[in-house]
């Protein structure tokens, strides 16, 4: 009897270890999995996503009317623009107060996509550009673009870009975002020696950060 | 007697301990398999590496995005016809150039004038 009875205990001890055995594995197997979707999220949707959840959600096409940046004292009228002959894209009018121009071929302000504006930064004989000081823009500045419609997108920068005309980065400025941006675009750099114009292009990226209106 | 009773109850206990064990031992596959869907996050990534900073992500986008750029523009926008006036080596010149002439012209008919007085007399 007493034999039978440490039978089933040591029946019992060794039942028991086994269950122990069997089930530690699933937990380490759990950590990994774990550790597999972190790293996922780490390497790629960490970054949009996160992003797309702090970014305000597109608001509706309305053409911009008027930009404003308050730190380079900007507050201008702004006009439509197409596309020239040629295929590059057109510009505002050489004409005091030259306003800055939207290049109709892209989103409105505040529409998912690059939504492109561009302005002088000098205008010959008429004196400064509207763009004169767009390369003093720093990470964070505000640019708010008034809709016509009356609604107000207001974008942050990202970064201010200057690059030489000849190697101009077409895809990053025109080229499909996931979220409402904006690009705002004149000349700057050095002068071609021989008199003509400027020698680069200064490129501010900016997302979206609110709206309302 | 009772030591049989209990030996069996033992027994009993083990054998459902025993099932219990393979009972986990089979969850613990279902928790494997979960261990693959994080290989399906993989997948994910890839997409997003395939981003590899972008490339991805712009042509998924051109289906969904009716709103983004259409043409796009060739070239670098022309946005500064430089200033006229201020520090423009070549426009100094070209006022010097133009006040020295008249300068001339002037001079010139200031002679011609004088020498006609003093030929009249």
């Amino acid at each position: 009897m007493a034999r039978l009875a440490r039978v089933a205990a040591t029946v019992l001890a060794s039942v028991a270890l086994t269950s122990a055995c069997g089930g530690t594995p699933a937990a380490p197997a759990g950590p990994p999995v774990a550790s597999g979707v972190a790293a996922t999220g780490a390497d790629s949707p960490s970054a949009a996503p996160t992003g797309a959840v702090a970014a305000p959600s597109p608001i509706a096409r309305s053409v911009p009317v008027r930009l404003l940046i308050p730190s380079i004292g900007v507050d201008t009228p702004v006009i439509s623009l197409g596309l020239a002959p040629d295929g590059t894209v057109q510009v505002p009018p050489i004409e005091a107060n030259a306003p800055a121009g939207w290049y109709r071929g892209s989103p409105t302000p505040g529409q998912t996509g690059p939504s492109v504006i561009l302005a002088h930064v000098t205008v010959g004989r008429y004196g400064d550009g509207a763009f004169l000081h767009l390369s003093r823009l720093k990470v964070g500045d505000l640019v708010t673009a008034r809709l016509r419609d009356g609604a107000l997108a207001v974008f942050a920068v990202d970064r201010v870009q200057t690059v030489a005309k000849a190697q101009f980065p077409t895809r990053a400025v025109y080229g499909n975002v996931n979220r409402p941006e904006l690009r705002l675009i004149t000349c700057g750099g050095p002068r071609d020696s021989t008199g003509g114009g400027y020698l680069d292009n200064v490129v501010v990226y900016a997302s979206l950060v609110s709206s309302g209106g | 007697m009772r030591t049989t009773v209990v030996a069996a109850l033992a027994l009993t206990c083990a054998a459902v301990l025993g099932g219990a064990g393979s009972a986990f031992a089979a969850s613990s596959p279902t928790a494997a398999p979960s261990v693959s869907s994080p290989a399906s996050g993989p997948s994910a990534s890839p997409s997003v590496a395939g981003g590899t900073g972008g490339a991805g992500a712009p042509t998924a986008q051109p289906s969904a995005a009716p709103s983004q750029v259409g043409s796009v523009p060739s070239g670098a926008p022309d946005t500064g016809v430089p200033p006229v006036t201020a520090g423009n080596g070549t426009d100094a010149t070209a006022l010097g150039a133009e006040i020295g002439g008249a300068v001339l012209v002037a001079g010139a008919g200031a002679f011609v004038l004088r020498r006609r007085a003093k030929a009249r007399g």
